[in-house]
């Protein structure tokens, strides 16, 4: 596929959405158990580029099982995530398959007893949950609407932004006690990296507490400009990724600034 | 000793958290909740403001005795300074 995208964001999810489910039956993709198809993912989002592929979402009763399919391990019952890869009209398209049981047991993580109940919610949440998760609020139903809609609601009523946050804050904090320790030990170049990354997740706690649930970096202009967070202008987030006011004779010094932001951000950054 | 001439400043290593408008700020050795005048007063310490600077600032915000809004300053660094929230200087000039 060439970097140019053929059809542009709303027209490639208009395109998807006619093809869906006839591309799904022709290819034997569309198990008779199914419940909901629906696309998600940076296309239908409207931030794809030309290289963006169609995420598209099936939900059975029953796990897949196929030849020739990918797998992932999701710390699920079943532990099987299966991913089908297929092209159609020149588009690259990830079909996911999850199973209904895996929906519920996944809800079930981010309900909002969980935030009382465990001072480590969230952390047995994997990137392909988080991600399930994300694009289930955003996505676009085929077929199953009713599914679709229900199970969007019981997200709007999970206690998942909470918990997302907490969980970020709370390695947030981890890398600042190693930047601290770290410029202690004299070891200054690791505290950089240590506040980097302290800071990268101070912000993903600001953006889930603002909706945007997916924790992938490469995302976060997007994200930050949706959002537009009052307590973290676009301006100031890029001066400090983009390490301005770094002086390499004093790099103590930008360490300490970057750590005194991501407090001052911690503060403004609503819990529930 | 904590006195009006003194200059507090968050320690880096201060954990704060905001439950829905309950601001909490703990350490490794324990937690204290700020109510609206102590979490003016966490905002005010800046590393440069005296003692008796903030409880200006906050006597002329919330309508009080200067006096008496040093001393509510006084007290609550106390606290954040048991806990170490914050290191306590005293002041510099």
């Amino acid at each position: 596929m060439s970097d140019e995208p053929a059809l542009r964001g709303t027209e490639r999810t208009a395109n998807a959405v006619r093809l869906t489910l006839d591309a799904l039956r022709s290819q034997e993709l569309l198990p008779d158990d199914t419940l909901c198809v629906y696309l998600s993912g940076s296309v239908v989002r409207g931030w794809g580029n030309g290289t963006s592929d169609i995420d598209v979402y099936v939900i059975t009763e029953s796990p897949r099982r196929r030849e020739g399919a990918h797998y992932a391990r999701v710390p699920l019952d079943p532990e099987l995530l299966v991913v089908e890869v297929v092209h159609v009209e020149d588009e690259r398209w990830d079909v996911e398959y999850w199973t209904d049981s895996q929906v519920d047991q996944m809800m079930a993580k981010v309900s909002p007893s969980m935030l009382e109940s465990s001072d480590f919610a969230g952390e047995d949440i994997s990137t392909d949950e988080r991600d399930f998760l994300d694009r289930l609020g955003y996505g676009i139903a085929i077929l199953g609407e009713e599914w679709f809609s229900r199970r969007q609601a019981a997200l709007q009523k999970s206690g998942i932004e909470p918990i997302f946050t907490a969980h970020a804050l709370n390695i947030a904090d981890g890398y600042t006690e190693d930047a601290l320790g770290m410029l202690g030990s004299g070891d200054v170049e690791s505290a950089v990296i240590a506040v980097k990354i302290a800071f990268g997740w101070i912000v993903d706690a600001l953006l889930v507490s603002e909706g945007e649930l997916a924790q992938n970096p490469k995302w976060r202009p997007q994200k930050l400009l949706r959002a537009a967070p009052a307590a973290l202008p676009f301006e100031r987030w890029w001066e400090i990724e983009t390490m301005q006011g770094f002086d390499a004779e004093a790099p103590e010094r930008w360490v300490r600034s970057v750590l005194g932001a991501c407090q001052e951000l911690s503060l403004e950054i609503s819990v529930g | 000793m904590i006195d009006a001439n003194s200059v507090p400043e968050k320690r880096l290593d201060a954990r704060v958290r905001n439950y829905q408008g309950n601001v909490i700020v703990g350490s490794s050795v324990a937690a204290v909740e700020l109510n609206q005048v102590a979490l003016r007063i966490w905002q005010l310490v800046d590393g440069r403001r005296t003692v008796a600077e903030i409880g200006a600032e906050l006597a002329q915000e919330f309508d009080v005795e200067a006096g008496q809004a040093t001393e509510d300053t006084r007290h609550l660094l106390g606290e954040l300074e048991e806990i170490r929230a914050i290191n306590v200087a005293p002041a510099t000039a």
